[in-house]
C-alpha cells in the first residue's frame, strides 16, 4: 500500500542517519575529551554549530546537492539525511564530552595502575560507561530527527521539482486534497512508530543502562535480548582499535611543530583567501533588495519566538508544580511527556493551517512554535524539579513555607539553571519551527505570515538572497546565544547550585 | 639492595602563577619484607607519595628506583587497593578481577581459574557473580583485595584502604589481612600504607613513617619491633603512640 512504502522510506531516513549520527558524536566526544589542545576548539566549534537553526540552512543544503547530483532523487536524499544527522548530532557529542571529563578519577588511576592501554580503556572502560549517555540521547535524539524528517518534507523550495516519497510528503498530499482520512492515518502511522520505538526499545534499553551508572545501589538490571545481539554481534574489539586509531592520529600531528605551523599557515591562506572571495561576491552591487528587508523579517521572528519562550516556561509551571508534590507523579509526567514529545508535531501543522484558514495564520504561528518549545522547557524544568534535595522540600514542610512564597524563594531559585537550559533550548527549537510555520504551500495555495523564516523560504529560488538572509539569521541567533543567554546560565548556574 | 627507593621526591603544582609544593624532597627507603606505613595529617601529601612510589605521577624532582632501576611509568610489578575501591559497577565480582588478568593477556580458562582462587581467599565466594553495587562496603573492598592480589605483585601499595568502611567491618578486615601478611603465603615481598589512623599504622607495621603537612616533609621514623597480633593497651603500644603524637606535635611546632 502506499502509506506503507512512505513511511518504509521515512523510517529508513531515520534509522541511516541516526547511525551516522551515533558514529560520528561518539568519536568527537572521544576527540574532544581526550586532548586538552583539541577541546579549546572542538568545544566551543560544537557550541556554536549547536545555536545554528539547522532548518535554516536545509534549503542551502539542497541547493547545494541538488547541484551536485543535477536534480536527481539521491542529491534530495543525502540532504534530508543531512538536516537529520545536524540535529542529533551535537546532543551525543556533548553527552559523550561529559561523561569522559566527569570520569570518576580513582578509575582512571586503577586503569593505569594495572597497565592498561588506550584500546583496552576505550573497550573496557570508556565504551561501556558510555552506554547511559548514549541510550538517554538516542531516545531524545530518534525524536528529534523524527521532527526534522517531518520538517524537511513540509517544506517546499522555489525551485526544485522533486519531492521525495515519505510520510510528510503523504500528508502534505492529503492535506491539499481535503483527504480528512489520508491525513489521519499518516498522523497516526507516524504516532504509531514514535510509540513502539520509545515504548518497546528505549524504555528497556535505559532501564538497563542504570547497571552502567556511578554510585548506584541495589539489584542490577537484567539485560534485555537486544543487548545481548548487539554485544555478541559487534566485533568490540575491532571498534575501540579503530577509535584508539583515530585518537592517536589526532595527537601524531601534534608531534611535529614544523609540520604543524605550515599546514596551520596553508590552511589559513586557503580559508582567508576562499572567506575574502565570498565576501567580494556578497557586496558586490546589485544588491540584493531582499537584504532591505530582512532587520523587519529578524524583528518580527524574534518577537514571536521570545513570546512563545515565555510562554513556554510560564505553561509548563503547573506540570512542575503538580510533579514536585509526590515522587511518582514525576515519572509518570515524564513518560507521558516523553512519548508525546516524540510525535512530530509539525505533523499537525499543516492540518490546523487548513482548518484555522489564512486570517489565523498568526495563531497557528504561534502554537506550532509553542509545539517546537514547550517540550523543551517542561522536561528540562522537571529535571530541575527533580534535582531538589528531599531535605530542602522536607525542610520547607516542616517550618511551613508554602504557596507563593515557596515558588519564589526555594522552587524558582533551585530550578533556575534548569529553567534557563530549558528556555535556551526552546528559543532554538522556536526558531527551528519558525522556519516552518511561517509558510506553507499546499499546492498551488500558500499561507504565509511576514517574518524571517518565510522571507527564507521565498528567497530560495536566488542563491544570493538565500545566503544573505541565512547568514544574517545565523550570525543574530550566535550573537544573542553566546551575549545574552550563556551569560544567564553562567550566573545562575554558579548562583543557585547545590554544593556542600 | 632495598627494593624501593625515593630520592629527594618534590611535587608542586603551578596554579595561578603561585609555586604550590605539595611534598618535599621526600627520601624513602623501603626493604624487602616490610610493612610500612605513612602516616600524616591531610595535606601531608601521603596519597601523592603513594601513587609517585608506584609509578602513576611524575615527581617534578627526583628519582624512584625500584630494585635499583629508574621507574618512569606505572610498575608493573605493584598493585594498589584504593581508598574507595575503584571497582566497575558493570562488572561482577569476578568480572573485575579477571579484568586485570586480561591486561596481562593471561588466557580465559586461566583467568577463571585465579579470579575464582583470589575471590576464595578473601572469603567471598558464592558472591562471585553478584555486582559492585549489591555488595556492603566491607565486600567491595574484599573485592579490591583480590584484585590487586591476583595479579601476584612483588611489592602492594594501600591508599587508606580501611578509611571508608564503618569501624567493625574496618577492623574485622585489618585483622584478616594480617592474617595473611604473618602466614607468609602471599606472594608479595613488602607492603607501603597510607593512613591517617595512627592505632592502625601501629597495629600493622614493622615502621612508622610520619609526615609533617604543607608541604609534606619526612619528620620521624619509628620501627616497630612487637610481635603480632599487637595489643592495642599495652604498655609497649601506648609508648610508640606517644612517640608517633609528639613527632607530629613537633613538626607543628616548628612551623
Amino acid at each position: 500500500m502506499f502509506l506503507l512504502s512512505a513511511a518504509f522510506w521515512s523510517i529508513v531516513r531515520v534509522f541511516i542517519a541516526y547511525c551516522l549520527s551515533l558514529l560520528f558524536g561518539i568519536l568527537y566526544g572521544i576527540l574532544s575529551a581526550t586532548e586538552p589542545r583539541r577541546e579549546r576548539w572542538m568545544i566551543p566549534f560544537l557550541d556554536v554549530l549547536q545555536s545554528v537553526p539547522i532548518l535554516g540552512f536545509f534549503p542551502i543544503a539542497v541547493t547545494i546537492l541538488v547541484v551536485i547530483f543535477r536534480g536527481q532523487r539521491i542529491g534530495l536524499e543525502l540532504a534530508a539525511i543531512f538536516l537529520i544527522i545536524t540535529s542529533q548530532l551535537w546532543n551525543i557529542a556533548f553527552g559523550v564530552y561529559e561523561t569522559i571529563k566527569t570520569f570518576p578519577k580513582d578509575l582512571l588511576e586503577m586503569t593505569r595502575s594495572f597497565g592498561m592501554n588506550t584500546t583496552f580503556i576505550i573497550e573496557h572502560i570508556y565504551l561501556p560507561a558510555l552506554v547511559p549517555t548514549i541510550i538517554y540521547n538516542s531516545g531524545v535524539s530518534i525524536a528529534v530527527g523524527w521532527y526534522f524528517l517531518m520538517a524537511s518534507e513540509i517544506i517546499t523550495l522555489g525551485n526544485v521539482e522533486v519531492r521525495l516519497p515519505g510520510l510528510g510528503t503523504a500528508m502534505m498530499g492529503y492535506v491539499t486534497q481535503g483527504n480528512l482520512f489520508g491525513t489521519l492515518s499518516v498522523i497516526g502511522i507516524i504516532v504509531l512508530v514514535n510509540f513502539i520505538t520509545q515504548w518497546f526499545i528505549f524504555r528497556p534499553l535505559i532501564e538497563w543502562s542504570d547497571l552502567f551508572k556511578f554510585g548506584a545501589v541495589g539489584s542490577a538490571p537484567e539485560e534485555p535480548k537486544l543487548v545481548t545481539i548487539l554485544r555478541n554481534g559487534i566485533p568490540w574489539h575491532k571498534v575501540s582499535g579503530w577509535i584508539n586509531r583515530m585518537v592517536q592520529w589526532g595527537g601524531r600531528f601534534q608531534k611535529s611543530p614544523v609540520f604543524l605551523r605550515i599546514l596551520n599557515y596553508l590552511i589559513s591562506i586557503v580559508f582567508a583567501s576562499l572567506f575574502g572571495y565570498f565576501l567580494y561576491w556578497m557586496m558586490k552591487p546589485p544588491y540584493p533588495h531582499i537584504v532591505g528587508e530582512i532587520p523587519k523579517s529578524l524583528f518580527i521572528t524574534s518577537f514571536r519566538v521570545i513570546g512563545a519562550v515565555f510562554l513556554s516556561v510560564v505553561l509548563s509551571f503547573p506540570f512542575v508544580v503538580k510533579a514536585t508534590k509526590t515522587a511518582s507523579n514525576v515519572k509518570n509526567i515524564y513518560v507521558f511527556a516523553a512519548i508525546l514529545g516524540s510525535i512530530p508535531a509539525v505533523i499537525f501543522y499543516p492540518l490546523i493551517v487548513r482548518g484555522l484558514g489564512r486570517e489565523h495564520m498568526e495563531l497557528a504561528a504561534i502554537i506550532l512554535l509553542l509545539t517546537g518549545s514547550f517540550w523543551y522547557t517542561l522536561f528540562n524544568m522537571l529535571k530541575g524539579a527533580l534535582m531538589l534535595p528531599t531535605t530542602l522540600v522536607e525542610m520547607a514542610h516542616i517550618f511551613g513555607i508554602h504557596g507563593w512564597v515557596y515558588y519564589k524563594t526555594i522552587l524558582i531559585p533551585a530550578m533556575l539553571p534548569s529553567l534557563i537550559t530549558g528556555a535556551i533550548t526552546a528559543w532554538g527549537g522556536a526558531w527551528n519551527t519558525s522556519m516552518v510555520a511561517e509558510k506553507v504551500t499546499f499546492g498551488q495555495e500558500s499561507f504565509s505570515i511576514p517574518g524571517i523564516g518565510s522571507l527564507l523560504l521565498a528567497s530560495t529560488a536566488h542563491a544570493k538572497d538565500l545566503l544573505w538572509v541565512v547568514l544574517i539569521m545565523t550570525l543574530w541567533i550566535v550573537v544573542v546565544n553566546t551575549f545574552f543567554w550563556k551569560k544567564w546560565y553562567r550566573y545562575s548556574s554558579e548562583k543557585y547550585t547545590f554544593t556542600e | 639492595m632495598s627494593l624501593l627507593a625515593l630520592k629527594s621526591i618534590t611535587k608542586a603544582y603551578i596554579e595561578k602563577g603561585k609555586y604550590l609544593p605539595v611534598i618535599d624532597e621526600i627520601n624513602l627507603t623501603i626493604e624487602e619484607g616490610e610493612f610500612v606505613v605513612v602516616v600524616g595529617p591531610s595535606g601531608s601529601g601521603k596519597s601523592t607519595v603513594i601513587r609517585i612510589a608506584a609509578g602513576l605521577v611524575a615527581p617534578t624532582q627526583g628519582t624512584i628506583l625500584y630494585k635499583g632501576e629508574p621507574i618512569s611509568s606505572p610498575n608493573p610489578n605493584a598493585s594498589i587497593v584504593f581508598q574507595n575501591f575503584a571497582l566497575l559497577p558493570w562488572l561482577t565480582v569476578q568480572e573485575n578481577i579477571e579484568l586485570v588478568l586480561e591486561v596481562r593477556n593471561i588466557p580465559p580458562r586461566q583467568r577463571i581459574r585465579t579470579a575464582l582462587k583470589y575471590v576464595d581467599l578473601v572469603g567471598l565466594d558464592s558472591f562471585e557473580d553478584a555486582y559492585p553495587r549489591e555488595l556492603s562496603g566491607g565486600m567491595k573492598q574484599r573485592v579490591g583485595f583480590a584484585r590487586a592480589l591476583a595479579v601476584e605483585p612483588e611489592i602492594l601499595f594501600m591508599d587508606e584502604p580501611f578509611s571508608a568502611l564503618d569501624i567493625l567491618t574496618a577492623a574485622d578486615l585489618r585483622e584478616e589481612f594480617l592474617k595473611f601478611w604473618t602466614s607468609g603465603k602471599l606472594s608479595i615481598k613488602s607492603i607501603v600504607m597510607v593512613s591517617h589512623n595512627i592505632e592502625e599504622a601501629i597495629l600493622m607495621s614493622d615502621r612508622i613513617i610520619v609526615l609533617s603537612s604543607r608541604p609534606g616533609k619526612v619528620v620521624g621514623e619509628i620501627r616497630i619491633a612487637l610481635p603480632r597480633p599487637r595489643e592495642p593497651h599495652s604498655k609497649e603500644f601506648e609508648n610508640i603512640l606517644d612517640q608517633v603524637y609528639s613527632l607530629i606535635i613537633s613538626s607543628h611546632i616548628s612551623k
